[in-house]
Order: structure tokens, then C-alpha cells, then sequence
């Protein structure tokens, strides 16, 4: 959670202000990713995909006994969108104990991604001593949804008086892994009949409210308008250092508050349990658990960061021209991505489970080996007669096969540069942007994701990207509403299976239905 | 129009439908569920998997059995077995088929019961007036005697070999002494809505939570309560027909009308 705070402390230290004196205006950026076209993408800037490589497997198991067909799609959408509007006027206590008159501008971001995976793999091979015939699906689905909301408070010098931000978020997880056939040794033989395993993770946060005060206000955005090209400002806390040409003293405490919560739940239904060293019949186990946690912090803030005034260009919003500049920093990531990875440290509470589940996992495998070694024959057999079949070595020939396919993609060296877009009329950061420059060698396309931003895109660079600005915030509003994976694809929830009337249910039915006949034949 | 010939066959054939058809749902309701269950649910009260919940239910169907576990707040519960040594003792339970010879003939009786019933009414029109209902109901109630008796019976028998003579299949479940030293038991045995229902508190020492070279000395002394070897866990396990065994009681309505005919 430390690494939370720090790092969403660094991204309020980024933030837009807005210039007290400029006019009251919303304005929206947005970057949206349509993932049914990931693979296109990675197809034309890198010259690989999925289905090239499943392609070329397949190609490798017709060379050998081993018969393969797969299947895979990818479907999801990601949106992030940033909304800047004014709040009003407020009256704070700044660090140093003075109260100001501050303007209050409010960013607010509203994250969300959805994407669902599923891969259906059909396998079937056999020699005289081993054998299977296996039908294997999995699909996954992984949800974010963040809100945030960043409040600055800026006095009528332009300097920063106090930010506040407030969030709530909710990453998960779920799919199922299903099997259907067998595998054979002479004499054992696993059956698989509607075997499937289902899981599920979430971890959630509300409630997360941190104050960041800066013991005397802080004239970044004053001194972000006066630097030239080429020249950068620094924020320090500790020392003040003639860094480039202007440094900035940047200490603040920070306090706050959150909620978290995690859960998790495997059910693996229909599994052949005798082959596990279960008893038959347990045809259904489930493990779950649940967290929550409340916590309040308090630290103080060190960091230090710069921004390096890197170009100029111009941008319409409104309709009007407005010079902007294009400031780099040490956080290379774009404003609408800071929440998203900060918050990975959110899984630190997991880390125990992992480590031990991991652990676990592996002392379980140590001891199987173990167990292998001095007594082979209370194991499967069935491993056995896979060493002993020509499976492994249809399987490296296959391997070989695979190899010897060209898979070249087509990357070399290149760079990223990410970029923030500061409007000097009305002292504020608009919007991130990312530049990759290809190598000279250069099979790598050269690719200006910032002037996509800017300009706004229809996905020309870069399939299934689109992005651009307005200053109408419904669209925002509109993805702010979306709370589940459907929403986000733009999906109807599929009729699952097993919310299906069965067989003997339609019996059921029909047996009703006859005596209700009967009923009315008899009246 | 119709002659009254007619409406006496017409009457009798919809009474007979009618029994014929609402017997065979409730039997095709009751063969379809589970017949009787074995369930048991718990908590971990002391020790490295403290609170960690563990449910578990074995129903016995017409033609097999099913059993469903769940662990909930399983965090504790898998952080206790991956701490343990597995190496500590020598796995008792190799899996696999369970015996089920017992229980295959209490099904077999129980469907002949549910045929004889149905059976039993093709003859109603020729029962003599309060000895009609008779032959269904021997058959109904030998059914509930089978339920009743003959299937946790037949567990009894199935299982005689693991459970120990004197136990009951209902008895509280007992680890292998290997794993647990100085295994204590508390149990209480009583009568529930769901049949028979045992409560027990039990508590023991991990053998393998304890170092090799200790586990010599922890056999012939307990480590105290505070080792962290100590577990504990408190439950219930209830052994009893399924709530589908209603349809099974409900079947005599099919013939109310023949058990009061001229009282």
C-alpha cells in the first residue's frame, strides 16, 4: 500500500492546474482500444500474431502423428478518459499554516477494460502403449473499472495549495477451463466427461481518500510557463540544487484513508478425482475466501521529479488555436495509466497467499517426485506408459518442426517517449501523449501516437486505437456508467449453460403438462 | 350421445391415469434427487488453519454417489498445508473406488418397493373396500423402512472395514493416529430434523507440523496448547434422507380417497 500512496502522490505532483484567471471550461481526452483488432495490430507493426503462431503449430503437428486444431479469439474494449472541470472557489489551510482563497479544478478519470480470451484445443494421438483423445477449452475474462477524481487547490499565484484525491476500483478475473475425452496407458485410462475448472479473483478499493499538502504552496506551473525549449523544472524535497535551471522545493505531508477488499473462489467440477488419490465421488470442490481491509496513512513526501520542456505545437480545442508544449517526465507514463499501474501494489496483500500457495505448489511437486522415486508404482501408471510410448518423441519432432518455421517479428531497436501536453494559456497539463521512434535499421514502423492524440485518431497508426478530445463530456459520462465486463464490450451476458432446462427437467415438463391434460380431460 | 356404459369407463380410466400418472411423478421426483446424505460442516478453532470452514456433503443417488467439498476462507487452510511435512507419515488413503455392495441391493430393494407401488394400482378397481389399499401400502411403507434403516444400513456395511466394528457411519470422522498425536475427542449424539446428528470438538498435535527430531518426544508428551502444531476443530455431521424423501411420503395421497372409501 506504501508504494500506492507514494505513487499516487506522484501522480497529483502531475497534475493539470487550471489557471485561476482562465475561463471556466470542460475538456475530455480519451483513448479507446478495440481488442478484436489486437492481433491485426500486432500483425502490421511487429509482423507476428496468434494466428500466425497457431497456424505454424498446426503446421508442425500435421508433420507428425500428433493431430491438433485450435482455435482462438480475442474480444474486448479498454477506455480511458480524463475530464477536466472547474470546481468553484474554497477557502484551505495551506502547510504552512496560512489559509488561501483557492480555485478548485477537478480532473476526473474514468477507466475501464474488458477483455475475454477463448481457445478450444482439439488433440488426439496414440501408439500401441499410450494414447489420448482430448477436446480442451478455456476462456478468461479480465475487468478494470477505476474512478478517479483528483481536486486541486490553487491560489491566485498559481501555486499549489493542497490536492485532494478520492477513488474507487475493482480489478477481476474469472474463467473456466473445461475437458472432455480421455487418456490411455494399456491398461489405466483417465476419463475426462464435462470436467471443468471455474475460478474467480477480484481486489477492489473504496473509499480511497488522500490529501496531499505541500509545506508552502508550490509554484510548479508558474515556472513550467517561464522554461524554454530544451530547459527543464525539478521538484525536490530534501535539498534545493541548481538542476537544469530552475528547482523547486516540493515537501508535503499526505494523509488519507482506504477500504480494500480481495476474494477469490476454484471450483473444479467433474474432475477424476480416483486419478488425483480422491475417492470417486467427490465430483465437486470449492475453495474460496474473502478480505477486507480498513487502514488510514500518514507520510510525508520526498520524491522528486522533473519535466523537460521538449517541443511546442498546436492544438484546436473549441475551436480555437492554442499553443501547447510537450513536457517529458520521470513518470513515463501517460496521466490516465498512473492510477492503473499504481495500483498494482494493491495485490502486496496477496503476496502472502502467493508466496505460500507457491511454496506449496512446489513442495507438492518435490514430494511427488520424491513419492515417484521410491515407489513407482503406487503413481499413475499412466506417466509411465507415456515415457515408454513414442510420444515424446512424435512430440519433439513436432517441436522441431515448429522450430524451423520462421517466426520473425519484424521489432527492432525503438523508443519510447512519453509525453504530457501542457497548455501555457491556461497553466495546465491537457492530456499524455507517447512517441515511439524506430530503429535506423528500422523494420519497425515509426509510429507519432502524440500527434494521433492530438490530432485525434480513427486507429490510422495503429488498428483498433482511437483517441481524441472534445469538450463535451457526455461520452465521458457514458463510460462512467459502465460497471460490468458486458458493459465494456458491449456484450449481452451469453445464456449459460447450465441455467439450461436439462433433460430430465423437459421430462419433468412433458410428465406436467400430461397430468394437467389428464385433469382437464377428467373436468 | 354418450351411454352411461360409457361414462363409467370414461370415469374409472381418468381415475386410473390420473393415480397411474401422479405416482409415477413423485417416484420419478424422488429417484431422480438424492436419496440420503451425509453431510458434515465445520470450523478450525485453534491452530494455523484457524477459521478456515470446511462443508462437506456425500449423496447417495439411484445409481452412484456424489460429493462436493468447499473450503471457505481457505487462505489459512492452504497456508496450513503447505507448512505441513508430508513426508511425517505414510498416506493411509490411496483413493478410488469405494465399496458400494450394500448399498447397491438397498437400491435395487428401494426400486422394487417404488415398482410395486406403482404396480399395486392396476388393480385398484377390483380392491375390496378397506383391504384395497393393502398391497400399496406394504410397499409404501417397507420403502420408508429402507430409507429409513436399510440405507444408512447399508453405508454401515459398506464402510464396516474402515470405520471399525461398534462404529456407526454417522461416527464422528478420525483422523489416522499417525497424523494427529494425542487426538481428543469430544461427541454428542442426537436426533435431528435431518436425522442423526453428531457434534464434536477435536484437537490433536500436526505431526507434521512438528521438527523430526522432536516428533518422538511430542508422542510420549504434548507440546502444549500454545505449539503451533496445536489444531482444533469444532463441527457437526448429520447423516438423514434428503428433503426429496417428501415425495416419497406424499405418495398415499394418491390413494386418500380408497384409505376413507365407506369408513
Amino acid at each position: 500500500m506504501r508504494q500506492l500512496v507514494v505513487l499516487f502522490s506522484c501522480l497529483m505532483v502531475l497534475l493539470p492546474l487550471s489557471h485561476v484567471h482562465a475561463e471556466p471550461e470542460t475538456i475530455v481526452w480519451w483513448v479507446e482500444y478495440d481488442w478484436t483488432e489486437a492481433d491485426a495490430a500486432a500483425d502490421s507493426l511487429a509482423g507476428i500474431s496468434i494466428r500466425k503462431l497457431v497456424e505454424k503449430i498446426e503446421d508442425a503437428a500435421e508433420s507428425t502423428e500428433i493431430e491438433l486444431d485450435i482455435q482462438y479469439s480475442l474480444d474486448g474494449k479498454s477506455y480511458i478518459y480524463s475530464q477536466h472541470t472547474d470546481g468553484g472557489t474554497e477557502t484551505v489551510r495551506g502547510g504552512n499554516g496560512v489559509h488561501y482563497d483557492t480555485e478548485v479544478r477537478v480532473t476526473d478519470y474514468a477507466i475501464r477494460h474488458a477483455t475475454k480470451e477463448t481457445a478450444t484445443a482439439i488433440s488426439n494421438w496414440g501408439d500401441n502403449k499410450a494414447s489420448f483423445d482430448v477436446t480442451a477449452s478455456a476462456s478468461s475474462t479480465q475487468t478494470v473499472i477505476i474512478d478517479l477524481r483528483v481536486s486541486e487547490y490553487v491560489n491566485s499565484d498559481l501555486e499549489i495549495v493542497m490536492i485532494r484525491g478520492e477513488s474507487s476500483g475493482d480489478l477481476s478475473i474469472e474463467g473456466a477451463v473445461k475437458a472432455d475425452g480421455f487418456i490411455a496407458g494399456k491398461d489405466d485410462r483417465i476419463d475426462f466427461v464435462n470436467a471443468r475448472v471455474d475460478y474467480q479473483a477480484s481486489t477492489g478499493w473504496s473509499d480511497f481518500q488522500l490529501t496531499w499538502i505541500p509545506d508552502t504552496p508550490l509554484a510548479l506551473y508558474g515556472s513550467l510557463g517561464e522554461v524554454q525549449e530544451g530547459e527543464s523544472v525539478r521538484l525536490e524535497c530534501s535539498y534545493y540544487t541548481n538542476y537544469n535551471n530552475r528547482s523547486l522545493q516540493s515537501c508535503a505531508r499526505i494523509e488519507g484513508s482506504y477500504s480494500t477488499s480481495q476474494s477469490y473462489e476454484v471450483t473444479a467440477t467433474n474432475i477424476p478425482a480416483g486419478a488425483l488419490g480422491l475417492s470417486d465421488y467427490w465430483q465437486k470442490i470449492t475453495i474460496s475466501d474473502s478480505f477486507t481491509q480498513e487502514e488510514n496513512f500518514e507520510a510525508n513526501f520526498s520524491e522528486s521529479d522533473y519535466y523537460h520542456k521538449a517541443g511546442t505545437g498546436m492544438l484546436n480545442l473549441s475551436g480555437k488555436e492554442r499553443e501547447v508544449a510537450f513536457f517529458e517526465s520521470d513518470v513515463a507514463l501517460p496521466f490516465g495509466l498512473i492510477p492503473f499501474f499504481s495500483l498494482m501494489p494493491l495485490f502486496d496483500s496477496f503476496e502472502g497467499t502467493e508466496e505460500s500457495i507457491g511454496n506449496g505448489t512446489q513442495r507438492e511437486i518435490e514430494d511427488v517426485q520424491r513419492d515417484y522415486d521410491e515407489d513407482k508404482d503406487r503413481l499413475i501408471p499412466i506417466i509411465e506408459d507415456f515415457q515408454y510410448s513414442t510420444f515424446e518423441r512424435e512430440f519433439g519432432r513436432m517441436m522441431e518442426r515448429f522450430e524451423e518455421e520462421e517466426i520473425n517479428p519484424k521489432l527492432g531497436d525503438y523508443r519510447v517517449r512519453y509525453l504530457f501536453v501542457y497548455d501555457a494559456a491556461s497553466s495546465r497539463f491537457l492530456m499524455p501523449t507517447a512517441t515511439y521512434a524506430g530503429s535506423e535499421q528500422g523494420e519497425f514502423p515509426e509510429l507519432d501516437l502524440g500527434e494521433e492524440i492530438i490530432t485525434g485518431s480513427e486507429g490510422h497508426f495503429v488498428p483498433g486505437l482511437k483517441s481524441g478530445y472534445s469538450s463535451d463530456s457526455g461520452q465521458f459520462e457514458i463510460v462512467r456508467l459502465m460497471q460490468t465486463a458486458q458493459d465494456i464490450m458491449g456484450t449481452q451476458e451469453e445464456l449459460d449453460e447450465e441455467t439450461m432446462i436439462s433433460a430430465p427437467s423437459w421430462l419433468m415438463v412433458s410428465l406436467l403438462c400430461g397430468f394437467v391434460a389428464v385433469l382437464r380431460r377428467r373436468g | 350421445m354418450p351411454s352411461c356404459e360409457d361414462v363409467v369407463e370414461f370415469r374409472f380410466w381418468s381415475h386410473l391415469t390420473l393415480r397411474l400418472a401422479a405416482t409415477f411423478l413423485l417416484l420419478f421426483l424422488f429417484f431422480f434427487s438424492p436419496l440420503y446424505v451425509v453431510s458434515g460442516n465445520g470450523e478450525f478453532t485453534a491452530g494455523i488453519p484457524a477459521k478456515a470452514q470446511l462443508e462437506a456433503e456425500w449423496s447417495i443417488m439411484l445409481t452412484d454417489e456424489v460429493g462436493e467439498i468447499e473450503i471457505r476462507y481457505a487462505t489459512p487452510f492452504i497456508e496450513w498445508m503447505d507448512e505441513r511435512d508430508t513426508g511425517a507419515y505414510e498416506i493411509l488413503d490411496e483413493g478410488g473406488e469405494t465399496p458400494t455392495a450394500a448399498l447397491n441391493w438397498m437400491r435395487g430393494l428401494l426400486v422394487m418397493c417404488g415398482i410395486g407401488t406403482f404396480a399395486s394400482l392396476a388393480h385398484i378397481s377390483t380392491w375390496p373396500r378397506y383391504k384395497g389399499p393393502r398391497l400399496f401400502i406394504t410397499f409404501w411403507l417397507a420403502g420408508l423402512l429402507l430409507i429409513m434403516l436399510g440405507l444408512p444400513g447399508a453405508i454401515w456395511l459398506d464402510q464396516y472395514d474402515a470405520l471399525g466394528a461398534g462404529q456407526l457411519p454417522v461416527e464422528e470422522p478420525v483422523p489416522p493416529r499417525e497424523d494427529f498425536l494425542h487426538f481428543t475427542i469430544a461427541s454428542g449424539l442426537r436426533l435431528s430434523w435431518a436425522g442423526l446428528a453428531v457434534d464434536f470438538n477435536a484437537s490433536g498435535y500436526d505431526r507434521a507440523l512438528i521438527d523430526e527430531e522432536n516428533r518422538t518426544a511430542a508422542e510420549e508428551e504434548p507440546p502444549g496448547e500454545k505449539h503451533h502444531s496445536y489444531i482444533a476443530f469444532a463441527g457437526t455431521v448429520t447423516a438423514g434422507p434428503t428433503r426429496y424423501f417428501l415425495w416419497w411420503l406424499l405418495l398415499p395421497l394418491v390413494i386418500v380417497d380408497r384409505l376413507f372409501d365407506g369408513a
